[in-house]
């Protein structure tokens, strides 16, 4: 008989539905974490001790993730629901891995996720890292991270030279304030030359009066991002502009998903206005 | 001196043969009609004999020289021509199609000066359409639009005129005043060759008739020689009297 | 008669000021004092970059996009004397786009700037052989405007296709411009490289033009008259595939121009293919400026494309056009 009442519980709990899914709870120091996408993947690399990290995302390893090289030599698997459960983790770390309703269903099926999420400013990525760690069991490690994150800022907090600078993508697009690089920009010192809100095409009209001192070429280096027939990087006013400025490299992995790594590129370009 | 002459043209399409040694010659001052059944072989040879269709053998000279070698233009210069099918591709004036009769003399449509334009007044005129000369085309009866084409050919002013059934589906009075003004052209001094399939109205206005069946030529001379009641019963197969220049058709033979 | 003499000088006054009123339009405000200063000389050195670099390249490219658009239809019209025949409707527009993305996703075009013009220029011209060939085959127009959407059709799933397997990396967005056409950003560099093939194929139809009224007689008496038809097809299908082309090479593809303004100018010059051919091409070009300031006015979050407002004319025109044509015509 008591052999038998575990599977009764089991099949009476399938049948009732999610309302009656057991609780999951989040074990306090987990051990078999998988990450969904390449940005969880740079929290799980950054704060677990690799034996606790059982599979990553495929694009671990890929030029646009920051911990690529701690990456090698582990195991990834597919975000799909599947391949993730036959593993049994007892955590999974995702942004968008998975699809929309991946959290929803991990959670029904009685794994706990943590959520990166998304941040627009260097104060919220500075929490988000620690919520991140806590959830992750490895508190210290979090705030070592941010520890660090502050002093690099605190460094470029003299150099508010106020110099224009000016995103770009090989596509021409640019962004203005609300968003992360916004406040990148800012961080490092510099004036977004970029006024108005949300990612645009770069501002061919404002070129002709002014150019910026730096420019934060983002992307360039990446094979998914390049100039298109249309694109207002063609155009001689620009080329003429911004041929005479300064530019900064940033890479991919420094901006792609929200990080510490961000501060690489913040410092690139503090960098940058110094010559 | 502005001749057609045809020799021995024969036109093959595919594995048919429709037409077959046909030789003819048309001159300035001649009414000549081309008479026959349905798929004599009629259109082929006068197309042939313009240079529009490939002949298999034979030649077609005009003025002397092989039509194949002129261009375009050229023959349209001398031989004015009026094909059996009409379309009016878009609704023009009265006086727009009959001024592309002077195409081949190179002026621009709607700013015709000049000879071009007084060539334009006079087939107006000469066809009684003067008064129409602003009108729409695709307001015209079916009559006045005979006549539209007819001076567009007049108007062309060329030596000789090759006209393929002008007056089919015309009232017989339409039918009359076509007829008449390709009289009058020819009894100005050109020469004209129409296809018709009204034996007693070529009878009238021809002064030569030509007669061909199943491709071939078999005779060619004045109505007076030609019309007789043996040769229609060969060419169309009907029994019919000729008294004079009156043909009563009674039958199928 | 009075209004028909008064077409053109209308047509170029009015295209002249629809060029002006789209300097109005930028990202950057500029009152009208200092934009008229910039045009007619004297402002400050920016001002005269923007409008002069930025502002009117755009505008000259949407007038000679849509005065090659508006010729070639208009002689296409002519030739196969029929209202509906125009380069987008039958497949030659979505055929240049196919060749000038295959020339760019595939390292063509790094040979030389000029081989995306005439790569374009390749589609467009192959295009029309095609038509043309079909009507030497058939006098349905429905027949030919079925080739044409199955072109265009196949010309767009072709592009899909090559973009994907495209060598060099290409972006969405892209690939929406070639297909549904723009002129953002357009500088004359871009311009200078179309131009020469757009003002040859309207040459070329220009000086062919009496041919097409020659035409409205039928085949058989246009020969009948002295008309070469021969040297006529090639000329009219040489000439509306290097106008195209260029149009496509500058601003993607656009269609239904040249049904529109064809359509309104032939009452005005008694329906005479030969004599609509410049009307129809300062009106198109006059279209497509009006349609580029509706795209840079109407607040969608990204700038809607050229083709689109094109379409949302033309289409319509097409269709009450169709069904005006009686039955017999077809």
């Amino acid at each position: 008989m008591t052999r038998l009442a575990p599977l009764l519980i089991a099949l009476f709990l399938s049948a009732c539905g999610q309302d009656l899914a057991p609780e999951t709870q989040r074990p306090d120091r987990p051990v078999r974490v998988v990450s969904l996408d390449y940005c969880a993947d740079q929290y799980v690399l950054k704060l677990l001790d690799r034996d606790h990290i059982l599979a990553l995302s495929p694009d671990a390893g890929r030029e646009f993730s920051y911990m690529r090289n701690a990456a090698d030599d582990l195991p990834t698997v597919r975000p799909s629901a599947e391949d993730v459960i036959i593993l049994k983790p007892d955590l999974v770390v995702r942004t968008y891995g998975g699809g929309p309703n991946a959290s929803a269903f991990f959670r029904k099926a009685g794994i706990p996720v943590v959520d990166v999420g998304w941040t627009p400013d260097i104060p919220s990525v500075m929490a988000n890292t620690q919520r991140i760690a806590d959830e992750l069991g490895e508190s210290e490690r979090g705030a070592a991270v941010n520890a660090e994150m502050q002093m690099r800022l605190d460094d470029l907090r003299h150099r508010a030279d106020g110099q224009l600078a000016l995103y770009m993508t090989p596509a021409g697009v640019t962004t203005g304030p609300g968003s992360l690089i916004h406040e990148m920009i800012e961080a490092a010192g510099l004036t977004n030359m970029q006024t108005e809100p949300g990612w645009r095409s770069i501002p061919l009209e404002r070129l002709a009066y002014e150019k910026p001192d730096v420019v934060a070429a983002a992307f360039f280096g990446s094979r998914t991002n390049h100039p298109d027939a249309w694109s207002p990087m063609k155009h001689p006013v620009a080329r003429k502009q911004l041929t005479n400025s300064e530019v900064v490299s940033l890479e991919g992995a420094w901006t792609s998903c929200s990080g510490w790594f961000l501060m690489d590129a913040v410092e690139a370009l503090a960098e940058g206005t110094e010559q | 001196m502005t001749e057609l002459t045809v020799r021995n043209i024969s036109v093959q399409a595919d594995k048919a043969t429709l037409v077959s040694d046909a030789s003819f010659t048309l001159t300035r001052g001649e009414f000549v009609a081309l008479l026959g059944p349905n798929g004599a072989g009629k259109t082929s040879l006068i197309r042939a004999a313009m240079g529009l269709q490939d002949a298999s053998d034979g030649q077609s000279l005009l003025g002397g020289t092989d039509v194949k070698t002129l261009s375009p233009a050229e023959r349209a210069r001398q031989i004015a021509y009026l094909p059996q099918t009409r379309p009016l591709a878009w609704p023009n004036s009265v006086r727009d199609v009959v001024s592309l009769g002077r195409f081949s003399h190179g002026a621009p449509l709607g700013r015709l000066k000049g000879l071009d334009a007084e060539a334009v007044d006079r087939a107006l005129q000469a066809c009684g359409l003067t008064d129409l000369a602003a009108r729409k085309t695709n307001t015209l009866s079916g009559g006045e639009l005979a006549r539209v084409h007819c001076a567009r050919a007049f108007a062309a002013e060329a030596p000789l005129l090759i006209a393929d059934e002008p007056i089919a589906a015309l009232d017989p009075r339409q039918q009359f005043r076509i007829l008449d003004l390709i009289r009058s052209y020819v009894d100005q001094g050109s020469g004209a060759l129409v296809v018709l399939h009204d034996i007693q109205l070529a009878a009238r206005y021809a002064s030569r008739m030509i007669w061909m069946k199943d491709g071939r030529i078999v005779a060619d001379g004045p109505p007076a020689d030609t019309l007789t009641p043996d040769r229609l019963r060969h060419i169309y197969g009907v029994n019919a009297r000729v008294e004079g220049s009156q043909i009563f058709i009674e039958g199928a033979a | 008669m009075m209004r028909d003499s008064l077409l053109m000088p209308a047509l170029i006054i009015a295209s002249i000021l629809a060029l002006v009123a789209a300097c109005f339009l930028g990202s950057t405000s500029l009152p009208a004092d200092r934009l008229l200063a910039a045009l007619f000389g004297g402002a400050d050195a920016g001002d005269r970059l923007v409008v002069w670099q930025i502002r009117l390249p755009r505008a000259i490219a949407a007038y000679i996009v849509g005065a090659a658009l508006g010729i070639s239809g208009a002689a296409l019209q002519g030739l196969l004397r029929n209202p509906l025949a125009e380069p987008g409707v039958l497949g030659v527009s979505a055929s240049a786009s196919l060749m000038a993305t295959f020339s760019l996703y595939y390292g063509i075009a790094t040979i030389t700037p000029w081989a995306l013009p005439i790569a374009a220029i390749i589609g467009a011209l192959t295009a029309t052989a095609v038509i043309t060939i079909a009507a030497l085959r058939t006098q349905s127009v429905v027949t030919l405007i079925l080739i044409g959407v199955g072109l265009s059709s196949f010309a767009g799933a072709a592009m899909s296709l090559l973009m994907n397997l495209a060598p060099n990396p290409f972006s969405l967005s892209d690939m929406i411009n070639w297909m549904l056409g723009s002129v953002a950003n357009r500088s004359f560099d871009e311009i200078r490289l179309a131009a020469p093939f757009i003002l040859a194929g309207g040459l070329i139809l220009f000086a062919t033009r009496r041919g097409l009224s020659a035409l409205t007689l039928g085949e058989e008496a246009a020969s009948g008259i002295g008309l070469d038809l021969r040297r006529q097809r090639i000329a009219t299908v040489v000439g509306a595939g290097l106008a195209t082309g260029g149009a496509v090479a500058l601003a993607g593809a656009i269609g239904f121009v040249g049904i529109v303004a064809p359509h309104i100018v032939r009452p005005f010059v008694g329906h005479d293919p030969a004599r609509s051919l410049i009307p129809s091409a300062l009106l198109s070009g006059l279209i497509l400026v009006v349609a580029d300031i509706f795209v840079r006015l109407i607040p969608t979050s990204s700038e809607l494309k050229l083709g689109v407002v094109a379409a949302l004319i033309g289409a319509p025109a097409f269709v009450w056009i169709a069904m005006q044509r009686r039955a017999g015509n077809d």
